[in-house]
């Protein structure tokens, strides 16, 4: 599975304003997002960077974010 | 899994570090230091809610037995310099129990630096900071103990690094009645504990002058949403001769945020967000103001138990909130 950065960068703003996020359950996952938000506000990531890291981490963390990845990607259309 | 999570007295504990336990304890400095050394780690407070309701008591312990969930174990210390090592020395199957105390200078730094600490939130983080009796405010400094060399500290946190056994894994969740309200959004150009300038809907103001003439209650926090999990800054004094604002945790630079809905019914409100399960819950700590404001002397807050603290860690320091880490069978496909 490699995520498509074209869809994501489409979604990344519809799913940031909380239209996904807010049916997450891991707090952990709530924050990594929020803080990849930050960065990119501050410019001190770009919009792929941003979506390698949180693709990263939510496989990283399967087992406790397994629910939510469906939402993140699935329901994003970012596994492809 | 067995866990032991309330108050308990002297001797009972000493006979659970004397086993070999690896625990995690919460008390009076009067008591923590009639303990033997040990698998432990504490910190200073006493305030709790146990099985019978919001308690006071410089007589007994809060304990929290990790022993059935850890494979393996190791306590640290961390200066405000050495905290980067917070994360390499963490095990990555795992999670890490952090005492801070209170109003010292780790305190401070931890909850401003844990935002740029790389990966950190791979890996769980539950803990608190240490207190004292609201009497000796000023006169007695809130204190970590390090059970293994019984050495009691001011100003490093402590940290009790757990690797869990391979089918398992831990979760950090919180518990915070508090959500945006409807008023006005509030900004801050430059982090910290405190504060006189903001930016209030776009426009520079005054913040301490915002709060007297909105006649705002100061019990009510700020709140941030990061990504639906709503964070607390407490209000700690407002001065409105200085036109200064100080928090209980640091506001943050580019974060926007709300002051709080008032919550009309602390224990009821608290009751409906209580996991239906919490058999997975081995141990939680909820905010010296909830238990103030709310009046929680006496009231249950269903089956959490746990110190009442001078700030809670959930990956990082949030105020007026619980926290509760869950040990979790992970699925096997």
């Amino acid at each position: 599975m490699i995520p498509d950065f074209n869809k994501f960068q489409r979604e990344w703003e519809t799913m940031a304003n909380g239209v996904y996020t807010q049916k997450l359950s891991s707090l952990s996952l709530k924050l990594k997002l929020s803080s990849l938000q930050l960065a990119l506000k501050l410019n001190k990531t770009d919009i792929k960077s941003a979506a390698l890291e949180l693709y990263d981490f939510c496989n990283k963390h399967e087992a406790l974010v397994q629910a939510d990845m469906d939402v993140v990607f699935n329901k994003t259309s970012i596994r492809v | 899994m067995k866990t032991y999570n309330k108050l308990m007295s002297v001797s009972e504990v000493d006979f659970l570090i004397k086993s070999g336990k690896i625990l995690v304890l919460a008390g009076d400095e009067i008591v923590l230091k009639k303990l033997s050394k040990g698998n432990w780690i504490g910190g200073t407070i006493p305030y709790f809610i146990d099985e019978k309701g919001g308690c006071f008591s410089q007589e007994f312990i809060f304990v929290t037995d990790l022993t059935d969930v850890t494979k393996e174990f190791k306590i640290c210390e961390y200066s405000s310099s050495s905290l980067k090592s917070l994360v390499t020395d963490r095990y990555s199957d795992g999670f890490i129990w952090l005492l801070i105390p209170g109003f010292s200078e780790i305190h401070q730094s931890f909850s401003v630096d844990v935002y740029n600490l790389p990966d950190i939130y791979d890996v769980p983080i539950m803990g608190w900071v240490t207190g004292i009796d609201l009497n000796q405010l000023g006169k007695v400094k809130p204190k970590v103990i390090n059970g293994a060399s019984g050495n009691f500290i001011e100003n490093k946190a402590l940290a009790l690094h757990v690797k869990l056994p391979e089918i398992k894994y831990a979760q950090v969740d919180i518990i915070n009645l508090f959500e945006q309200g409807q008023g006005d959004t509030i900004k801050f150009s430059k982090g910290g504990f405190n504060c006189s300038s903001c930016i209030i809907n776009g426009e520079t103001a005054n913040l301490a002058k915002y709060i007297t003439e909105n006649n705002i209650d100061t019990r009510l926090p700020l709140v941030a949403d990061y990504s639906g999990a709503m964070i607390n800054i407490s209000i700690q004094n407002v001065d409105a001769i200085a036109n200064a604002v100080a928090f209980y945790a640091p506001v943050r630079e580019n974060v926007e945020y709300k002051f709080a809905k008032p919550v009309n019914d602390y224990v009821s409100e608290f009751t409906k967000l209580i996991p239906q399960d919490t058999s997975k819950i081995i141990g939680s700590c909820n905010c010296i103001l909830n238990y103030l404001y709310s009046e929680l002397e006496g009231k249950k807050t269903g089956s959490l138990t746990g110190p009442i603290t001078f700030g809670e860690i959930a990956y990082v320091l949030v105020n007026q909130t619980l926290v509760y880490l869950s040990i979790i069978n992970k699925m096997i496909v």
